[in-house]
């Protein structure tokens, strides 16, 4: 079957990885499958039920157990997943579907994030209280950081320094700025219950935090560390992802069963940013009982058009064309889609 | 007076939610989507308690005049995969005495010498209610204990304040009264009224079952998993009292567990585990977070269970991994 992909891949234009993913960042999606110890690359094009051109499902063997965050390298040909059933970061040769190397890092590693043009990668340690920075030029862990309580998000400014970490279980936001071999500490702030994702789009003057059991989208103004306002959204928001022309955050409301689309970039300063509530529907089964979907985090491809968010309540990923505010398409994944990323 | 959206947001999704569907639908204890649902059919006074205790259950506590606590919050350890679910790294480890005493990892004020103490990590909650109004713990017409570590607090009421001060540092006004009639005891400050303790309860109460695997009743490895004695103690069905509230009143579930306090091997005495969502709680498994794998904690079981174990080594691969998948879709 793998040798069935390789082809697909080859016919699909394998040589396009040279510069840059073909789709040009609005076609490929790479997830994690939390519950089966797996990561996929999916086609969001490919015919419908064979939008998967690979798994692997053998991360757990190669001692990443419960997958959680993906990202991939600004060329598109290496995939960085946190394994967060132990304490390393996987990086993965996309093209030959292979575990290249693992880089140890602190205990239940959540969110991560790829900065410097690619060259460093930036990982919270949820198990126990540290963030991690990674050289992936030389492959090697930089340093450790610690920062309390239950690191989960984390965002790097457009300038490759200065970083935001949530406090998954504290509450609050904190800010650091990375240097070569440590970060120094800058300060926090309160940002509301169960803070999670955390953006920081543009050029980095705002900070953009889902605060799940506050159900709201926190703005933080990075430069003074204060809370600029809070955004009622939908009901317990997990994550919240930016589009890359810097005008929408795309939040994913797990218990409204629905996605906040919220206005930001040039209109924030002039008015209350607007907000767009799209459904994320319901997956109606054999025996005609439905079940509505549960979001979980979610991606913008590089047109900014296309969104796409995992969902928990029927192992889904769901395609949403931005600008009409609707579902286009529901691919069925393996178990607990956490992670997803278009491949820019 | 301040209207809290969420609230009435919930009260209307819990509206429109009890409404449409068949009762037989509504009475299933397992959350319909995800971890951490409230469970379907909840009268919308209890949805509105359940509400308000989850937002207790994530709030950051800070402890009064250096109380010691392992936590500052329950999610900081009830965290995996929702927040109500189990810990999954080394801080959420915790030690225990042998007279139930949780064993403070920042030990300050109440400093207390303790020579030995077992490693418990912290178990997911999810559907805990049904486990206390379970018909399973009665002997002889009366409820036995099984909550805690060691399985001998009587009440989820009472398992929550002694968590609450135990684990946060966080004392309710009755247990604060209780504590300043001892003559030598530090004066207790409350931080917590009996109404909150009331709310994280109900919380804890009503928060559904994990959901449930269309595998669990289907795979080939039940049929092993009965055969060879597993489910001798970590019985299916638990079927639920009278007396328990609605939606709970008179239900079953497959909850996997006795409820009864086994040895399973070097004198460790653990109430049988419920085994529903096991995958989704690990790694680390087993009482002690000492199994990387659902396969390591299988092999783990000595003691009263070792000869389930032992029936356990000489399936075939193929029967031994049918059990292990049987298992991971539980």
């Amino acid at each position: 079957m793998k040798y069935i992909n390789f082809l697909m891949l080859m016919l699909l234009g394998v040589d396009a990885w040279a510069g840059g993913a073909f789709g040009h960042g609005n076609q490929l999606i790479l997830a994690t499958y939390w519950g089966d110890d797996a990561i996929a690359l999916i086609d969001i094009n490919g015919e419908s039920g064979k939008e998967e051109i690979w798994r692997i499902d053998t991360l757990k063997a190669a001692g990443c157990p419960k997958p959680y965050d993906i990202r991939s390298n600004p060329k598109g040909d290496e995939a960085y997943v946190s394994c967060s059933g132990a304490d390393l970061v996987v990086v993965v040769d996309i093209p030959a579907q292979q575990v290249k190397y693992t880089v140890k890092t602190g205990s239940s590693p959540r969110d991560l994030v790829v900065f410097d043009e690619g060259r460093k990668l930036i990982v919270a340690n949820s198990g126990n209280d540290t963030v991690s920075v990674i050289d992936l030029v030389s492959q090697k862990k930089s340093y450790d950081f610690p920062i309390s309580n239950q690191p989960y998000g984390v965002a790097v400014s457009a300038n490759g320094v200065d970083a935001a970490i949530t406090g998954w279980a504290s509450g609050d936001l904190h800010f650091v700025r990375l240097e070569k071999d440590r970060a120094r500490y800058i300060g926090k702030v309160d940002v509301g219950l169960l803070p999670y994702t955390v953006v920081t789009p543009g050029d980095g003057s705002i900070a953009y935090v889902a605060t799940n059991a506050s159900h709201a989208v926190v703005a933080v103004d990075t430069k003074s560390t204060k809370l600029l306002k809070t955004i009622k959204v939908g009901r317990n928001p997990w994550s919240l992802a930016a589009s890359p022309d810097g005008n929408s955050l795309l939040v994913t409301n797990n218990r409204s069963n629905n996605l906040s689309l919220l206005k930001t970039g040039a209109t924030i300063s002039a008015a209350e940013p607007n907000q767009v509530t799209i459904s994320a529907g319901a997956q109606t089964h054999d025996d005609g009982e439905e079940t509505k979907r549960a979001p979980k985090n979610a991606s913008i491809s590089a047109n900014s058009k296309i969104g796409a968010f995992t969902d928990l309540a029927n192992n889904q990923i769901v395609i949403v064309d931005l600008p009409a505010n609707k579902i286009t398409k529901v691919i069925n994944t393996g178990k607990a889609p956490y992670g997803i990323e278009f491949i820019r | 007076m301040k209207i809290n959206t969420s609230l009435l947001f919930a009260l209307f999704g819990a509206v429109t939610y009890a409404s449409p569907f068949s009762a037989e639908v509504a009475r299933l204890p397992y959350a319909k989507g995800y971890f951490g649902e409230s469970l379907p059919g909840l009268p919308i006074a209890d949805i509105a308690a359940f509400e308000r205790g989850s937002l207790l259950f994530v709030k950051r506590w800070d402890a009064a005049g250096g109380n010691p606590q392992n936590a500052s919050s329950c999610v900081s350890c009830h965290s995996a995969p929702m927040p109500g679910g189990g810990g999954m790294s080394s801080q959420a480890l915790v030690k225990v005495s042998s007279t139930n005493q949780i064993i403070q990892k920042n030990n300050r004020i109440e400093a207390k010498p303790h020579t030995s103490g077992e490693t418990r990590r912290t178990p997911p909650l999810f559907g805990i209610g049904l486990l206390e109004f379970a018909t399973q713990r009665k002997t002889d017409g009366i409820a036995r204990p099984i909550f805690g570590a060691l399985a001998n607090v009587d009440s989820l009421r009472d398992f929550v304040v002694k968590a609450f001060s135990e684990e946060l540092g966080i004392y309710s006004i009755s247990e604060c009264a209780k504590r300043n009639k001892r003559e030598s005891s530090i004066y207790c400050i409350p931080q917590i009224n009996e109404n909150e303790i009331d709310d994280v309860t109900s919380y804890l109460r009503f928060t559904a079952a994990p959901p449930r695997s269309k595998l669990a009743t289907d795979h080939a490895g039940r049929s092993t998993f009965i055969d060879i004695g597993c489910a001798d103690c970590h019985t299916p069905t638990i079927s639920l009292t009278s007396n328990a509230p609605p939606p709970l009143k008179g239900i079953s579930a497959e909850a996997f567990t006795d409820l009864k306090v086994h040895n399973v091997g070097e004198g460790v005495k653990v109430r049988t585990t419920p085994l529903w969502g096991l995958k989704s709680y690990g790694p680390p498994y087993w009482h002690d977070a000492s199994a990387k794998t659902i396969k390591d904690a299988v092999l783990k079981h000595n003691g009263e269970a070792v000869e389930s174990k032992l029936k356990s080594l000489s399936l075939s691969d193929q029967e031994f991994s049918s059990l292990l998948g049987f298992l991971e879709n539980l």
